[in-house]
């Protein structure tokens, strides 16, 4: 009875693991599908109705959830707040789902918004929109194989840890 | 707002010394030591020296961070931001085709601050009753904006009035909701070129009264004679000294000819004369 028991709880460890490691792969993919969304959904509202940054972007932040709208609402409240010193923005993205060098690129893309006027602001996102195709795609491909593998892996090792302890 | 737009420094220095209801007026130069205006005269607190970071941090904030969106009104020397906060602005100017595109390197700001004066307008009663055609007169910052917004509010309680807000101050709206009282039948025209909103918004919303502020320049007054000559009665203000400027300035001159009321101010909201076109000084 013991054994099925230890058995489980392995069980129960490996498969949490796997579903973990897929899931913060599943995060860095989203960071990436919603900051490129985000980037499309400027460039539409800024080049024909130049809506203000703020409420542009909480309009994007709407009925949405994630990491990266976390990171939006918080770029919000700073903005309201005036406070805009650049160390500001390097905080911003000082998240586990974002590599560092990464993080400083998108915090340089934020402390450049709003910034200039509106057809250099719609060139310069038209830029960052491309430079998000690279990490969006190669975090789409890592979510595909490693999460997918860790899961599968995870889920594989528990049920032979299992076997094991019976 | 002010708390928004000022660094804590200068929020603090200014606050400890005046309450936001007192203060119409702050300067902010660049090395320079912070001023403000109290009941019509200037204060300079010498030990608060306000910096490079300060101003751009009041054009961002004023901006709501969007350059983009702001501009043209950059381009044109001021910023309107919340409840009719206006910032006017001076640095080095950026040209592209040989038109002022953008400012730079901006060295000085003067924030002018909102004041609602209920009852400001209580000398106006019979020409609010009659709702005829009136030219609030003063030099700036004597509180010509302040009882234009009072009048609308009055105004627009059983009349339809259209104010036409070319800088956004005069009855501020944000995010598509006024940001003042205003009355039941109050329509408001924001950041329109006033010429524009002459030509379109008379036929389209078929106002029984206009509001407008500062009329500049020959075209301005030929659009306010014109709209009168409709049937519609203007209520608008002009910066002079008084209203033998009006009588000297040659394009002026015209807004005798369709002005009822010309009212003169002498200090902030402070009625100082009131001419009745029709009778002389009533």
């Amino acid at each position: 009875m013991l054994e099925l028991v230890l058995g489980g709880i392995l069980f129960a460890c490996f498969s949490y693991a796997g579903i973990g490691i897929r899931a913060y792969y599943r995060k860095r993919k989203e960071i990436y599908e919603q900051y490129a969304g985000y980037l499309d959904y400027l460039q539409e509202d800024i080049g024909f109705l130049k809506t203000p940054l703020i409420s542009s972007t909480k309009e994007y932040c709407r009925d949405k959830k994630g990491e990266f709208i976390k990171i939006l609402g918080k770029y919000c409240s700073m903005l309201e707040e005036g406070d805009i010193r650049r160390e500001m923005f390097d905080g911003l993205f000082a998240s586990p789902y974002i590599e560092k060098k990464q993080r400083a690129r998108l915090s340089g893309v934020f402390y450049g918004l709003g910034k200039v006027d509106a057809d250099t602001q719609l060139e310069n996102l038209r830029k960052a929109r491309a430079a998000a195709d690279a990490p969006l795609s190669y975090y789409t491909k890592k979510y595909e194989t490693t999460g997918t593998l860790a899961f599968k892996l995870g889920v594989v090792l528990g049920i032979a840890a299992m076997i094991l302890a019976a | 707002m002010l708390d928004k737009l000022l660094s804590e420094s200068i929020y603090n220095a200014v606050f400890a010394l005046a309450g936001e209801d007192e203060i119409s007026e702050l300067r902010l130069r660049a090395g320079k030591p912070l001023c403000y205006a109290k009941n019509g005269r200037y204060f300079i607190i010498e030990d608060c020296i306000v910096t490079a970071e300060d101003i751009e941090r009041a054009v961002a904030v004023a901006s709501g961070h969007s350059v983009y969106a702001a501009n043209d009104s950059i381009a044109r020397g001021y910023l309107v931001c919340g409840k009719g906060y206006r910032l006017g602005i001076c640095g080095e100017g950026v040209l592209k085709d040989g038109k002022l595109f953008t400012l730079k390197n901006i060295t000085s700001l003067c924030i002018r601050v909102p004041h609602e004066v209920k009852g400001c307008c209580d000398k106006l009663r019979d020409i609010l009753k009659n709702a005829a055609n009136t030219l609030i007169i003063s030099p700036p910052g004597l509180g010509k904006t302040t009882m234009l917004r009072e009048c609308a509010r009055i105004l627009s309680r059983d009349k339809n009035v259209l104010v036409l807000d070319e800088r956004g101050e005069l009855i501020p709206v944000e995010d598509g909701q006024v940001t003042v009282e205003t009355g039941d039948m109050c329509d408001v025209a924001c950041n329109i070129p006033k010429i524009t909103a002459y030509e379109t918004l008379v036929r389209t919303m078929r106002p029984d009264i206009i509001i407008t502020d500062e009329v500049f320049g020959e075209r301005e007054v030929q659009a306010i004679c014109d709209i009168s000559r409709c049937g519609v009665t203007v209520f608008a203000s002009l910066h002079a000294g008084g209203i033998g400027e009006v009588y000297s300035a040659a394009i002026y001159r015209p807004l005798l000819n369709v002005m009822r009321y010309f009212v003169v101010l002498e200090d902030i909201g402070r009625v100082a004369a009131v001419y009745d076109g029709r009778e002389n000084n009533a």
